[in-house]
């Protein structure tokens, strides 16, 4: 669905150099905090922005040659950028039914009614939650082969991003060929929705796996200064001094719960790996 | 897919039409005081103004770059933004040139409907090669840059109009027979003329349009 190799872009102060790929039926999270490159990146797959190296290839393209059919196939939501703020739901539907063969009216109307969003009303009345909402109901098609989503639920209460969680999982759940690609800094919204996770850090890519992996084998080991210089540290990606000693994090928890039975060890959330492997050291040798 | 960018555009211009109704009840208002097609000039300006709106809608918070994921090439959206304010501009033409003879109907005025059709023609050409020129400046500059540079093309065709003829003198060059040649040649000629260069004028518009925005980034 997307490749990315060592895709390059670069500006004065910033340098994107990410390698990607999308398979078919996958979830995708793009994680990082801000301005580590997520929407460069999903910028460059949906052609935005021209790369200054390396491949890129969205539904078998280059994004620079899509013709308007190859875009009808790509679901995109940018995190700044919509329809007018002028317009309302009334006059988006008419615009979708003349952009897209199979944008469902009724089916549009039910959703927008389910989400209390009112259709008559401007959009610039429509509270964050209420916008993000609409944004992504509009990209929910049934031709859509891939999302692309950029902060989709930025900014919003638990509530709303919930509702935009439940509607991407509900649309994902209808066709199993169908892929998503989404960036986000809640890493709380990506663990329950993708497959696997790209982790992103001023403008490289630092860490990428499995979301089952990153839950189950990942774990953090908190040492004292003595048991960091017993334990074998082969295992450990990072290390972060603490008051106490040493917080460590691993990808081979069961080998440190196996050969360490006394270590504390602990699972780690996204988060917590994020933490570490950005503020972390490499162990020394 | 271009229809899509079409409608979003009416709907766009659909939302200022309560302007559009003062505008033209102040044109039928004014043209009683005025002489000639003032009404149809008046608001043949107005549908210019209205249709490069639309573009300043698109640029506001940030709105390009979706529309750029929506299934239209860039290419597409040059060419509609030229073609929208084209149908936009005769629009708005049209409803003038009614409300003008209604006016003068109402007013008794003996109507020229042949010089009022030839000075309507005139000013839609005007309208159209101004468009012509503001579509692309617009994409490429944005709104608040664009309005310096269409003050700076304003001047320059000022100053070439006013210290034009004086140069030609400095150089030693008599313009009157120019001026002479050109009145001379029968006014269908140069009304063709002028109807031929606006539409050179908009076909080059959409090519330089197409190419601002194929060079964009967003």
């Amino acid at each position: 669905m997307v490749t990315l190799n060592e895709l390059k872009k670069e500006y004065k102060d910033f340098t994107l150099n990410v390698s990607l790929q999308l398979q078919p039926g996958v979830v995708c999270g793009l994680i990082g905090k801000n301005g580590a490159g997520k929407s460069t990146t999903i910028k460059s797959i949906l052609g935005l922005i021209r790369p200054d190296g390396g491949k890129i290839e969205v539904l078998g393209k280059e994004p620079k040659n899509f013709t308007g059919k190859d875009k009808a196939q790509i679901g995109a939501c940018l995190a700044d950028s919509g329809f007018s703020r002028s317009l309302c739901i009334k006059d988006i539907i008419s615009i979708m039914k003349s952009m897209y063969d199979d944008f469902d009216e009724s089916d549009f109307r039910d959703k927008c009614k389910a989400q209390d969003l009112p259709l008559d009303k401007p959009l610039e009345s429509f509270s964050t939650g209420m916008k993000a909402k609409l944004r992504v109901l509009t990209v929910l098609r049934p031709k859509v082969k891939l999302l692309v989503l950029d902060e989709p639920t930025a900014g919003l209460d638990v509530m709303a991003r919930n509702d935009i969680l439940d509607m991407l999982r509900a649309f994902m759940a209808e066709d199993e060929e169908r892929s998503m690609l989404v960036s986000s800094h809640i890493s709380s919204d990506l663990e329950g929705l993708c497959d696997e996770i790209y982790m992103i850090h001023d403008g490289s890519i630092v860490l990428h796996e499995d979301t089952d992996a990153l839950l189950g084998k990942y774990a953090v080991l908190k040492l004292s200064k003595e048991d960091y210089g017993k334990i074998d540290r082969s295992y450990i990606l990072r290390v972060k001094e603490q008051s106490y000693g040493y917080e460590c994090l691993t990808d081979e928890k069961q080998f440190y719960m196996e050969n360490y039975p006394s270590l504390t060890i602990e699972n780690s959330s996204i988060d917590e790996i994020i933490m570490l492997m950005l503020g972390g050291k490499e162990p020394a040798a | 897919m271009m229809r899509g960018l079409m409608v979003k555009d009416y709907k766009l211009m659909m939302q200022k039409k309560k302007y559009f109704v003062i505008f033209a009840v102040m044109a039928v208002f004014l043209s009683f005081s005025m002489k000639g097609s003032f009404i149809i000039s008046y608001l043949t300006m107005i549908g210019l103004i209205m249709a490069i709106s639309t573009i300043s809608s698109d640029e506001f918070d940030n709105g390009l770059p979706f529309l750029m994921t929506l299934p239209v090439s860039r290419k597409d959206y040059a060419v509609e933004k030229v073609l929208f304010s084209c149908l936009s501009i005769l629009a708005f033409w049209l409803v003038g040139g009614i409300l003008q003879v209604i006016v003068s109907a109402v007013m008794g005025n003996g109507l020229d409907f042949a010089a009022l059709a030839a000075e309507s023609i005139v000013f839609l050409m005007v309208f159209l090669f101004i468009l012509a020129l503001m579509v692309p400046i617009e994409l490429h500059f944005g709104m608040e840059k664009s309005r310096i540079a269409m003050v700076a093309i304003g001047g320059i065709c000022f100053a070439i109009g006013v210290f034009g003829p004086k140069l030609m003198v400095r150089l030693g060059i008599d313009p009157r027979p120019l001026a002479a040649a050109i009145e001379s040649i029968p006014p269908y000629v140069l009304m063709a003329g002028g109807i031929a260069v606006t539409i050179f004028a908009l076909f080059l518009s959409m090519v330089v349009t197409t190419r601002v925005m194929e060079r964009k980034e967003f």
